[in-house]
């Protein structure tokens, strides 16, 4: 194997789990293929939308979109009001990012002092290496590291703080909900700028501003959990697993110079200690009497070393002296330990309750609705709909009728115009047509649902050469078959709507953002920390 | 309730809210439920918002000729709302 292609395959984590399987895809793909879109997929799938990133655009934009308007003297002629309006749009998108401002610095912060907290702790691991170095000079050495590590440590418990004292600043800082009130706000700056004088050059450039600034909020974070998605699946395929960057690197440097311990050395993938895990367990269990734990096999994200069931919340729990909270579990990798450990931690109960239920719960972020990346015309993930069946049984479906359910939970979605609507055109026509068969709808409301729905088709459709044939042909006059006709030209609507979409993004490859590649998930880290208490 | 929300009910179902009528001082929500990974299913319902000791409820509507009258409702929210949709720049 050309060297610098092993160099490009394990420098981005990437290990051969099963050589067999990889020989094979490898033959299909070509190996130059595969690997150059694992690695694609891997860097664009760990972004893990850095909002800096997506804050600097955005800003640009919409200073572009002032100064047009401003040095435009038609827009002079506009009415004040609007003009005024207009401006205040731009003033509270603006906000928006200013309010986040100081909760960037903090992150960035956060980041730095974390990176020098492991440089330290790798220089002291180092330092047992280096056996070229004097007993004295050695000892010299690691007194001078600890107490840089104390300070890596308490710099960086201080940049927590802040960061978190930041974070609570901003007003349910969530990107979920920042995407929602930028969305609203672009659409209010698309309807806004429409009703001032401007000259026809300017409101060419403007509008072509305010579709690049709508894109910039939708797409935010599409591409990176899309893009997991996809790495997911093709390493499962072709046998390939994908680790932390710098325990991949740390192992390689290992193997170059003592071969053999390589084996022994664990990493934070690839060993899975029983003892550990139940050493651990067996210090939550000290510290926290009255709290059940269990230890669990159900172990899917290989971030994590094992996963302990609680009774309570990860963030309840008292931890061992050199553990940190994540979101979603604890880890003690911060801590000078040869033995790093990084655990899930689930709840007791809600595990049983998936194992019944086969319930996932996932959030929101992730989904049809999902971050980073959500705008007015597009939506992070379209859904995979399936035609509604319109033929002899109609199942109760997932709500028993009559039965009245309580809102044990609300969320805000995300979601764009445009799969809104064809959400909308989807409910009606489906079921437009289970009302059809049991009560005659009026020929005004099925013509009403058509004209809608093939105006949606056609804003949709028009100039990509994309048809479909139930909205190009005559509307049937049995009612029953015309709500099957509609129902079904939706669904195919959708399918060509993703068509198009899909050709779009790959016509607008986002820019490829730096990977962070200093250590394990640092972004998403970062993010688990927010959500944490860490020490 | 309000629209462009997801709820979750007891029996731990998710539904997105797509469009709000009110009928007789009665709040209905068009609605898709979600599958097990949050995504559209193809169910979609009506529901009927029940506010009750501070606590809020939803049931199915079921009957047709309620179901009549509020898909008239949805279809001319629905036609105002696909006539303002912004230019959609799907052609390359």
């Amino acid at each position: 194997m050309d060297k610098n292609l092993e160099t490009l395959f394990v420098e981005n984590g990437f290990t051969i789990k099963n050589a067999a399987v990889f020989a094979k895809e490898a033959d299909v793909f070509g190996l130059d293929n595969l690997i150059d879109k694992l690695v694609d997929l891997k860097k664009r799938a760990s972004t893990n939308n850095n909002i800096l990133d997506f804050a600097r655009p955005v800003m640009t934009t919409l200073e572009s979109i002032n100064n047009l308007v401003n040095e435009d003297e038609y827009s002079r002629l506009s009415e004040q009001s609007k003009l005024n309006s207009f401006y205040d749009t731009i003033k509270n998108i603006q906000s928006n990012f200013g309010s986040i401002d100081n909760y960037l610095k903090a992150e960035r912060d956060i980041q730095l002092r974390r990176e020098s907290m492991f440089d330290v702790m790798r220089r002291l691991y180092e330092l047992d290496k280096n056996k070229s170095l004097s007993d004295s000079d050695k000892t010299s050495e690691a007194l001078k590291l600890y107490s840089a590590k104390k300070e890596a440590e308490d710099a960086y418990n201080e940049a927590f703080e802040i960061f978190m004292a930041e974070k609570k600043n901003i007003k349910e800082f969530e990107v979920v909900d920042l995407k929602n009130k930028l969305l609203k706000l672009v659409n209010e700056l698309q309807m806004g700028f429409k009703d001032l004088a401007l000259k026809p050059q300017s409101k060419e450039e403007i509008q072509g501003l305010i579709s690049q600034l709508r894109n910039d909020v939708a797409y935010y974070g599409i591409d990176t959990i899309k893009a997991k998605d996809e790495l997911d699946l093709l390493c499962k395929r072709v046998g390939v697993e994908y680790v932390s960057t710098e325990m991949n690197l740390k192992v390689k440097e290992e193997e170059k110079r003592e071969p053999i311990k390589k084996e022994e050395e664990p990493t934070v993938v690839e060993t899975k200690s029983d003892n550990k895990l139940e050493g651990l367990l067996s210090k939550l269990k000290e510290l926290n009497p009255g709290v059940e734990f269990a230890l669990s096999d159900d172990l899917e994200d290989r971030r994590y070393d094992g996963k302990i069931l609680s009774s309570i919340a990860g963030r309840d729990l008292v931890l061992p002296e050199g553990y940190y909270y994540l979101s979603n579990g604890i880890t003690n990798r911060f801590s000078l330990s040869v033995e790093p450990l990084t655990v899930l931690i689930g709840r007791l109960e809600r595990i049983e309750k998936q194992t019944e239920n086969k319930n996932i719960e996932k959030p929101i972020e992730n989904d049809f609705f999902a971050t980073p990346e959500e705008t007015l015309d597009e939506i992070k993930e379209e859904p995979e709909v399936m035609a509604p069946s319109y033929i002899d049984s109609e199942p109760e479906g997932t709500l028993e009728n009559n039965h009245k359910y309580e809102v044990k939970k609300r969320r805000t979605a995300i979601i764009g115009e445009y799969p809104k609507s064809l959400l909308k055109a989807s409910a009606i026509t489906y079921i437009a047509s289970k009302v059809q068969k049991g009560k005659d709808l009026g020929a005004n409301l099925l013509t009403g649902i058509r004209n809608a729905s093939s105006n949606l088709y056609h804003k949709i459709t028009d100039g990509t050469g994309e048809k479909v044939e139930e909205f190009e042909t005559e509307a049937n006059v049995d009612k029953t078959k015309e709500t099957s006709l509609l129902a079904s030209g939706v669904n195919k609507l959708m399918d060509r709507y993703k068509a198009i979409r899909s050709r779009i993004s790959r016509h607008n490859e986002p820019e490829e953002l730096e990977q962070n590649d200093d250590l394990e998930d640092l972004s998403s880290a970062i993010d688990d920390l927010s959500r944490g208490t860490g020490r | 309730m309000k629209v462009d929300t997801v709820i979750t009910l007891e029996n731990d179902v998710n539904c997105l809210l797509l469009e709000k009528a009110v009928l007789e001082n009665n709040n209905y929500f068009l609605s898709v439920v979600l599958d097990d990974y949050e995504e559209p299913s193809d169910e979609y319902v009506i529901l009927k918002e029940i506010l009750e000791d501070g606590n809020n409820y939803v049931v199915k509507v079921t009957d047709n000729e309620l179901l009549s009258e509020l898909l008239n409702l949805f279809t001319n929210s629905f036609k105002e709302n696909v006539d303002n949709l912004p230019n959609f720049e799907g052609a390359n």
